[in-house]
């Protein structure tokens, strides 16, 4: 028998909005060390404070669900799921049990050039974050700090649609790209803007049910959500295939030993006493609002269809995508190309190769566009373009580097001719092979002509005059 | 009698504008009334003596300048323990808050500060709310000042008795199945529970917060009114507040009063003829008098019941110990919770808890919050369909007089059923009063009216009906 593998995913975005989801407290500040200074009366549970919705909140959860071609609920509510622990401080989280904002939305993910695969997102609800507990060693006290408690987060909810540990790293980036992409999610994956809990069974090939599933909680790594699941898959299937049973269970991931472990027995939602909360009205989105709140941004699923479609493989489009920096750069590029999709490759290629190695560059959308179009008009060879590119990486344009060093391209018919003229003239046994077929002496003949003039002439015109001289020379 | 006795907010407006009396002699009447007669009514539970004085003192100060009091300008009142007063002790009569001081002001009692109200310090009540007698206080019970071996109700025990004793002017109270009119009714006060929302929940501490309502307990109607003007309006810090605004002005005709079979049929002989003593003078009036069958009523309390204790469980549920409040100071966390909750509430307290967390258990919510929700929405149109043919709903606030203190039964459940005729408006969300125009061996019995939803101004006509 064989053991498959089944993996879900729900991942908590912290939404980037200036205040925390129920009340006005800053979300987070310039100093977020200190703790406890991000707080009020109500977002520490005091007696008789109520909770206010976050507008913002709302409609950054709807513009993540416009681009999960998601169901945006006109009608939702929110609900309170009571349990007691430290770090929260009304007893209760108030979360979306019953009827969340969005439901049945799809992600698109690409596993290598050819395939993808759709991965379906059940719905994705608003909730509060808790504080965070602080346990200093060999104390015998816990700490608070409520500056987190509050914060607004979209909890997405994926079906159990992934196979392995490879489809659930290619969703969680994709994922992250779309919510930081769009201004969503400022992606902090230190600070906990980007948290997700992984839910793993194995059942036998062509089985109808699931198997029973365990679930690593509070991860923030890719990296390692991936070797965790790797562990978790070998784990699960060993017990199985040597008769032992897996017992439904939160775990979590020591990342230096490469292990999960039993956190705790799972309590499932029955422990949970949802009902709906009556400090807020349900929320009634009126169409035209949800329409209102469709973004003109670009997201990187738009941005992954135009690198795709100028035949960009998918490592240069991770390239480009994961790096915000790259990201950026190609938008705004574009953008100032009038979004000219014969322009997607040129922009890309000078994305993909130095400038990934290149520490802290200083590249201005306006000086790659430079870059491209002196390209474009022959003023400047590709070689020297990339001789130069360093220089304009530290934030200058490449007018001026061109003028400082007198780097113009020589374009003028006269001065390649007569400089080939005088190529070909010194290199007769080099005309005399190429006259015998051997095409790839002409590489030589126009290394020597760009060598004469230091680089700067043409590389297409060079070529296509020598190659007119020298059949020329044959007739 | 003196100048100072049972004045209302006209009377002691026109005192002190005709410099009859100062600001200051006003508060210290009152605390003087508090010193009196407290040790025995129990009514009181923090003084804000020193403020109240110097609040007092400048305000006589304004006046020597020529300034003339209007609205709840230098008005003396006192508020429930439920509502957040900063820098003065809130303890919602539980051991659990008995050393709490909020940081913050409910937005009642700011909107009070701001019209320059005078806040003499917090009354006793029911733990929580929970309760209809006031006995369920852990600073022990509040008396009913008419006579001092019945209780004073519940559960704003003392807002409705500080008014009886002349301890203020008007006071706050909250009303989550008839907090305000149960103990208005048992004191001889006015008692309203305005809408629901109609005054912010802001910032007083939450019993069920789909039923809660902030109200007022005064000696007149006309003091109700004012003070409903002063404190009622949408609060962006509660979501629930109504964005309507209060309006008394619009005309109100009592043409209509249905009265309810389910409650008639309950009512003693004694009640029953000082209520249709009641009717009798309407009809007298114009005023058309039918009865009408809501079965639905009928399992309104079982409905309340359920719903109430389901939002207490989880809305005490912050009460653990670990940020403020009673602490049972032990070393494992679990311990924590169980001690400090079991030592910090009270009996009735932690019996409402314990139904709650049972009815919103797993397999039991469906059966029973479910079934109570759908209940209460049919409730709300049965009453709708009531206020398309009639002004009010009639009937005595509660089943009978004030109880004696030491015949208050042992069973719960039976407590419960003197809410039965409030229940209804807090299930509805509609406003209603008690106004205390019944006797019975000559202790105060109140009548209820309620009214359509957002009605109020209805309610407040009808004392001019019953003069």
């Amino acid at each position: 028998m064989k053991l498959i593998p089944t993996i879900g995913i729900e991942v908590h975005v912290q939404l980037n909005t200036m205040s925390k989801m129920f009340c006005s407290c800053r979300l987070s500040g310039q100093d977020d060390s200190k703790p406890n200074q991000y707080i009020c009366p109500i977002c520490i549970g005091l007696p008789g404070t109520l909770p206010t919705l976050n507008q913002k909140a709302v409609e950054l959860a709807l513009q993540i669900g416009h681009f999960l071609d998601a169901e945006i609920q006109e009608q939702s509510s929110f609900d309170r799921k009571n349990y007691f622990y430290p770090d929260l401080p009304k007893g209760y989280q108030i979360t979306q049990f019953y009827q969340p904002i969005i439901r049945n939305g799809r992600l698109t993910i690409w596993l290598d050039d050819d395939n993808s695969s759709s991965i379906k997102i059940t719905e994705a609800h608003l909730e509060e974050d808790a504080a965070k507990a602080i346990h200093p060693e060999g104390q015998p006290y816990s700490q608070i700090d409520f500056n987190r408690a509050g914060a607004p987060l979209l909890e997405i909810v994926s079906a159990p649609d992934m196979a392995t540990p490879e489809e659930a790293k290619r969703y969680l980036t994709e994922l992250y790209l779309l919510v930081t992409s769009i201004g969503a999610c400022q992606g902090d994956m230190q600070k906990g803007h980007f948290k997700f809990d992984l839910n793993i069974s194995v059942a036998e090939e062509g089985s109808t049910t699931l198997g029973t599933r365990t679930e690593l909680k509070n991860l923030n790594s890719f990296r390692f959500a991936k070797k965790a699941l790797e562990y978790e898959i070998d784990r699960q299937i060993y017990l199985l295939s040597s008769g032992k049973i897996v017992i439904q269970e939160t775990r979590g991931y020591n990342e230096a030993e490469g292990k999960t472990f039993s956190q705790r027995n799972k309590e499932d939602s029955d422990g949970y006493r949802y009902f709906p909360e009556p400090d807020i009205p349900p929320l009634d989105l009126k169409t035209s609002l949800i329409d209102a709140t469709r973004p003109d941004t670009t997201s990187s699923i738009q941005l992954r269809g135009l690198l795709q479609s100028a035949g960009l493989s998918l490592r240069v489009q991770d390239t480009i995508l994961l790096d915000p920096k790259s990201r950026l750069l190609f938008m705004q590029t574009l953008a100032i190309f009038d979004n000219d999709p014969a322009k997607i490759k040129p922009i890309s290629n000078w994305l993909i190769g130095e400038y990934q190695t290149i520490e802290s560059p200083n590249l201005s959308a306006s000086h790659l566009r430079q870059l491209i179009e002196l390209i474009e008009a022959s003023v400047i060879s590709n070689n020297l373009a990339k001789e130069i590119f360093p220089d304009i990486c530290q934030g200058r344009s490449p007018q001026d580097i061109i003028k400082e060093r007198g780097l113009t391209q020589i374009n003028d018919q006269s001065i390649i001719d007569s400089i080939l003229r005088q190529v070909i003239g010194n290199n007769p046994e080099a005309v005399t092979q190429y006259q015998s077929g051997e095409q790839k002496i002409l590489g030589f003949l126009i290394g020597q002509a760009m060598k004469e003039t230091k680089g700067q002439a043409n590389p297409q015109l060079i070529r296509k005059t020598l190659v007119d001289l020298l059949d020329n020379m044959l007739q | 009698m003196n100048h100072f006795t049972r004045l209302t907010i006209d009377q002691a407006h026109h005192l002190i504008n005709s410099n009859q009396i100062t600001v200051l002699e006003l508060v210290e009447y009152y605390f003087d009334q508090i010193e009196s007669s407290n040790n025995q009514l129990h009514i009181m539970l923090a003084e804000n003596k020193d403020q109240a004085i110097n609040h007092a003192k400048s305000w006589d100060q304004k006046i020597s300048n020529g300034h003339k009091l209007t609205g709840l300008e230098a008005i003396p009142y006192l508020a429930k323990d439920m509502f957040m007063t900063k820098g003065i002790a809130t303890t919602a009569a539980s051991r659990s808050l008995a050393d709490f001081i909020p940081p913050y002001s409910s937005t009642a009692i700011s909107k009070l500060t701001k019209a320059g109200a005078i806040l003499l310090g917090k009354v006793n009540q029911d733990e929580f709310a929970h309760g209809g007698s006031g006995k369920y206080s852990f600073f022990g019970s509040a008396l009913n000042p008419n006579d001092p071996t019945r209780v004073a109700g519940g559960s704003s025990s003392g807002s409705a008795a500080s008014v009886a004793a002349d301890y203020c002017i008007f006071s706050l109270g909250t009303d989550t199945g008839g907090s305000i009119r149960n103990p208005a009714s048992y004191t001889g006060t006015y008692g309203l529970k305005p809408s629901y929302g109609r005054i912010s929940r802001y910032g007083v501490i939450a019993m069920a917060s789909s039923f809660d309502c902030v109200g007022i307990i005064a000696r007149s109607n006309q003091d109700i009114k004012i003070v409903l003007g002063f404190i009622s309006g949408h609060d962006q810090l509660d979501s629930t507040s109504l964005p309507s605004k209060l309006n008394l002005n619009k005309s109100a005709s009592i043409k209509r009063i249905a009265l309810v079979k389910q409650y008639q049929e309950r009512l003693k002989p004694d009640q029953t003829k000082a209520f249709s003593e009641i009717t009798d003078q309407l009809e007298a009036r114009g005023v058309k008098v039918e009865t009408i069958d809501l079965p639905s009523l009928e399992q309104a309390l079982a409905c309340y019941y359920i719903l109430v204790p389901a939002e207490i469980s989880s809305n005490l549920a912050r009460y653990d110990g670990l940020r403020y409040g009673y602490n049972s100071d032990q070393e494992d966390l679990i311990e924590v919770y169980k001690n400090s909750r079991k030592q910090g509430f009270g009996v009735e307290v932690q019996r409402r808890i314990m139904i709650g967390t049972y009815l919103l258990s797993h397999g039991y919510y469906d059966a029973f919050y479910l079934k109570a929700n759908k209940l209460r929405q049919q409730i709300q149109t049965e009453i709708k369909t009531v206020f398309k043919q009639f002004d009010l709903i009639l009937s005595p606030t509660t089943p009978d007089i004030a109880p004696l203190t030491n015949t208050t039964s042992i069973d719960p459940t039976e407590e419960y059923l003197a809410d039965i005729m409030t229940v209804v408006a807090n299930l509805a969300g509609i406003p209603a009063i008690s106004l205390p125009k019944m006797e019975i061996s000559g202790l105060p019995y109140g009548l209820q009216a309620m009214a359509d939803q957002e009605a109020e101004h209805q309610l407040l006509e009808l004392e001019d009906l019953l003069c």
